[in-house]
């Protein structure tokens, strides 16, 4: 009997917490008794950082991750923080599905020796702001944008012209209610979570990054499984795909109608503009991932 | 809080030595954090360029800014704790249950260092986003929390003395 | 597990009353808890960081050092005297002053830690050299701090937002009206003490005092207002807020006053380590015995008791149990929100309990959780400021205690007091 210790850090309705616990139901149902998992989440082991050290020595099992965390583990990771990397949600699940995701995995696999049973979809981030509608890379000149503390991250939105200032993702609220910061860039489901929408005026659709959820297993407890097993984990792993693919869209469609109706503009911007004002930020990344490995990436997802 | 907190200097010479040293190592370290911080928020203030690495820093060093300034308290025997129960004691017991205390400390600090240690060697070399801080940095802070209080307790051992 | 879980608090206890240090005590128990549980062993200085590894706490030794820099250099006394011109004439006005303090300093960060902190290391000494009982003096700064965390910025709603998905802003407003009622209260608690004990007012009033020691207090009085200013008009964050005052009150005391020496520097850069050591300690260790009793699933094992000794549906009641139930977990479990609300809030939405309403009310249990042993954070820091014994101020506290409860409940019956701030809002 295979025995499995699943671990997430957020609470349910999360796109995390869908991941992991559509997972396991969909692998209790597929192989009943020859399974039984335990199942800690809200953080009751830790945060996704605590979680990911415990993955790495088999502590835990299985986790999603939908942070930075998993390009501190495997810098090919940072390719995702490449602006327009996929031409929209359709795109980047296509090669996520495909070559490109295989080559994510192995590489994975390789570096920090975690096996990546599925990606699922955290969503697109967008950008928001008090300050004007942002249409075109223009508009973010001088705009003091929040970013996560990745180097890449903040390169990018200074190649686009705006100020990236850094703040932990708990002081953004009063951040953007004092005026330390103009704006935040983050997908529509966190602006909803943390209640960023209620001190902002603008959201712009850029959909600039794709983040996956990496659902990620121990390497050698993965080895250790039957084939039979690998299999219905792995069928078990799509199926927690499929619930944050669909989750994504429900949520994105109805949280563009619930901050519209409480009176922010949500603005569909020039991609186009955005995608060549954006070139430059590619090489910046190809130094981080290596240009071959970038070369590669893009002959994958064209 | 300056009379509050400070009491008299310590006697014995070993004492005041580690003492003399851990201070000066805490104010060092702290007046750098101050320091991080005010070019922060200068740098984003006036400059509109925030230097996200000091935060990178600032974090990395707060173990070792905790750990430092318990080891302080440590020889001083200052450390936090509630003596309702200990000071109904007569003399010959107290002096009795201080070693015993004393070795408790010691055995704590040490197991407490030993997982430290192997948490280390597991996570010491991952390294923070921006400046590549490695792990190892806060980590070792626990250990030196562990080294500085077993410090005062082995002087408490040797040369016991109320502060 | 649970069994598990009440030796380690055991443990815990015991070794506090046979005098050990606290950080020690706490290691001690948790390292129990770990071997005998055959848990990943490493959880103990993972969780040590985690609780250790937030840039917030960095707001910790700046107040600090900014309060000890104010008490070496006679800053303190010039704010000091003016405030016992304003309110000396009144039985305890110093106390009131101090719950004044909380609510103006409180109000401006999101951590009572760090508020305790600052106006901890001014104002107990003051107290205690104006002839308070220094428990007295320790335990009323410890709990008034917990003011600032309903006033708006408040680390633990935003916690609590994100977990709930509860509007901030909503959950902000919802605390204001509770904030100034917690204030109140602490203030008549302080008020029948002072009848009681006898405390004779310091001074009578007259204008001319007022004028003359006002006149001496309007640089110091430039930091709060700078710090004040300085946050509502985005100028900077909480953390840059500690580094200004660090920096004016330097510059007050080396170019306006010129009463700083070296030595007395070094002091308060001396004092200001060892007070944020033990409470950077403490706050990691305590992490790590919160996340030690979460892993033998005590919140689960509580909401299940809870249930079995109130099955009732009337849902005032309900709500008290699971006030009751977070009362009890706050008093071991730090941080206490992370840890609780994924249990609490499937109950909540079943009963259909205004969530924000109850956001205060949890906000208002983590405040309670920070001055109940045996993990009292404030509690502590407040005693090593005043150098007081921990179990003294404990007692100390009782009163305030009780204050604390009789707000709570008067919250929990009147949703109004916290509903219609935000409700005004919409
Ligand atoms: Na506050
Ligand atoms: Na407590």
């Amino acid at each position: 009997q295979t025995q499995l210790r699943l671990a997430v850090e957020t609470t349910s309705g999360d796109p995390t917490h869908v991941m992991l616990s559509t997972f396991r139901d969909a692998l209790q149902a597929s192989a009943g008794d020859q399974v039984t998992t335990t199942f800690n989440d809200g953080g009751s082991l830790g945060d996704e950082n605590a979680l990911a050290e415990m993955v790495r020595v088999g502590a835990v099992d299985v986790i999603p991750m939908g942070s930075d965390g998993v390009a501190a583990l495997d810098s090919h990771f940072s390719v995702f923080d490449t602006p327009f990397l996929f031409s929209g949600k359709e795109q980047a699940r296509a090669a996520l599905d495909g070559e490109f995701g295989d080559v994510m995995a192995a590489s994975l696999r390789e570096n920090a020796d975690l096996e990546v049973l599925a990606f699922g979809e955290l969503g697109v981030r967008v950008i928001s702001n008090s300050k004007r509608a942002i249409m075109t890379p223009a508009d973010l000149a001088g705009l003091k944008l929040r970013t996560p503390s990745s180097p890449t991250r903040m390169m990018a939105f200074q190649t686009l012209g705006a100020a990236p200032t850094n703040l932990p993702l708990g002081e953004v609220y009063m951040g953007l209610r004092q005026g330390v910061i103009d704006g935040q860039e983050n997908p529509l489901s966190v602006i909803k979570e943390f209640s960023l929408h209620e001190a902002q005026s603008h959201i712009s659709l850029t959909n600039h990054i794709y983040t996956p959820i990496t659902l990620v297993m121990n390497g050698a407890a993965y080895d250790a499984l039957d084939d039979d097993m690998k299999a219905q984990v792995r069928a078990a792993a799509e199926a927690g795909v499929e619930a944050t693919r669909q989750l994504s869209d429900d949520s994105d469609a109805a949280l563009v109608e619930e901050f519209r109706a409480a009176g922010l503009t949500v603005t569909e911007p020039d991609i186009a503009a955005f995608q060549k004002a954006a070139e430059p930020i590619r090489a910046h990344i190809a130094d981080v991932v290596t240009p071959e490995f970038m070369t590669r990436v893009e002959g994958m997802i064209q | 809080m300056t009379e509050a907190v400070i009491a008299d200097r310590p006697s014995g010479r070993v004492r005041r030595h580690a003492l003399a040293l851990v201070e000066t190592a805490a104010v060092a370290l702290l007046v750098a954090l101050v320091a991080l911080v005010l070019a922060n928020s200068i740098g984003r203030y006036l400059f509109a360029r925030p230097l996200p690495w000091t935060e990178e820093v600032v974090v990395a060093l707060l173990m070792w800014l905790g750990g430092l300034g318990i080891t302080i308290s440590g020889l001083r025997n200052g450390l936090i704790s509630c003596a309702i129960w200990t000071a109904r004691l007569s003399a010959p017991i107290q002096r009795r249950l201080r070693i015993v205390q004393n070795l408790f400390g010691l055995a704590t600090m040490a197991a407490l260092a030993w997982f430290a240690w192997q948490y280390l060697g597991l996570f010491g070399g991952d390294r923070s986003p921006l400046i590549g801080m490695p792990k190892s940095v806060p980590i070792s802070g626990i250990i030196g929390c562990a080294a500085g209080l077993s410090l005062a307790f082995v002087i408490d051992l040797i040369a016991p003395e109320d502060l | 597990m649970l069994g598990l879980a009440a030796t380690m608090l055991g443990v815990l206890f015991v070794l506090v009353l046979l005098g050990l240090p606290i950080v020690i005590s706490l290691v001690a128990a948790v390292l129990m808890f770990l071997t005998l549980s055959g848990g990943w062993a490493l959880s103990l200085p993972q969780q040590v960081l985690a609780g250790v590894g937030d840039y917030l706490l960095i707001t910790l030794p700046l107040f600090i050092l900014a309060g000890g820099l104010m008490n070496a250099t006679g800053i303190a006394d010039r704010l000091f005297a003016f405030g016992a011109a304003l309110v000396g004439w009144m039985r305890g006005g110093l106390a009131h002053v101090n719950v004044a303090s909380s609510l103006m300093f409180g109000g401006m960060i999101g951590t009572s830690v760090a508020d305790l902190a600052g106006t901890g290391s001014v104002m107990i000494p003051k107290m205690k050299a104006s002839g308070y009982p220094g428990p007295f003096s320790a335990a009323l700064t410890a709990t008034s701090s917990g003011v600032g965390v309903l006033i708006p910025p408040s680390s633990p709603m935003i916690l609590y937002s994100v977990v709930t998905g509860t509007s901030l802003g909503a959950l902000f407003l919802a605390g204001v009206v509770p904030g100034l009622l917690m204030a109140g209260v602490m203030m008549v608690t302080i008020s029948i003490l002072a009848r009681r004990n006898g405390w004779q007012p310091m001074n009578s009033f007259e204008w001319s005092r007022v004028l003359h020691t006002g006149r001496h207090a309007i640089l110091p009085l430039g930091m709060p207002a700078m710090i004040l200013g300085g946050l509502i008009f985005g100028i900077f964050t909480a953390t840059e807020a500690g580094a200004f005052a660090v920096a004016y009150a330097l510059a007050l005391s080396t170019l306006v006053y010129r009463t700083l020496t070296w030595a007395k520097l070094r002091q308060a850069l001396v004092d200001s380590a060892i007070l944020t050591g033990e409470v950077l300690m403490v706050v990691g260790f305590s992490t790590a015995l919160g996340w030690a009793l979460s892993q033998a699933g005590v919140p689960m094992a509580l909401s299940a008791g809870i249930e079995g000794l109130f099955p009732t549906d009337n849902v005032t009641i309900r709500i008290f149990a699971l006030l009751l139930l977070a009362l009890i977990a706050g008093m071991v479990l730090d941080p206490l929100i992370p840890m609780i609300m994924p249990v609490l809030l499937p109950m909540l939405i079943g009963l259909d309990v205004d969530l924000i309403h109850f956001g205060v009310l949890i906000v208002m249990t983590v405040v309670i959780g920070q001055v109940t042993p045996p993990v009292a954070i404030a509690l502590l820091v407040a005693a090593k400021i005043g150098r007081d014994d921990v179990w003294q101020v404990t007692r100390a506290n009782m009163p305030f205690l009780w204050a604390l409860v009789v707000a709570l409940i008067i919250l929990t019956l009147f949703p109004a007091l916290s509903l219609t701030l935000p409700g005004l809002m919409n």
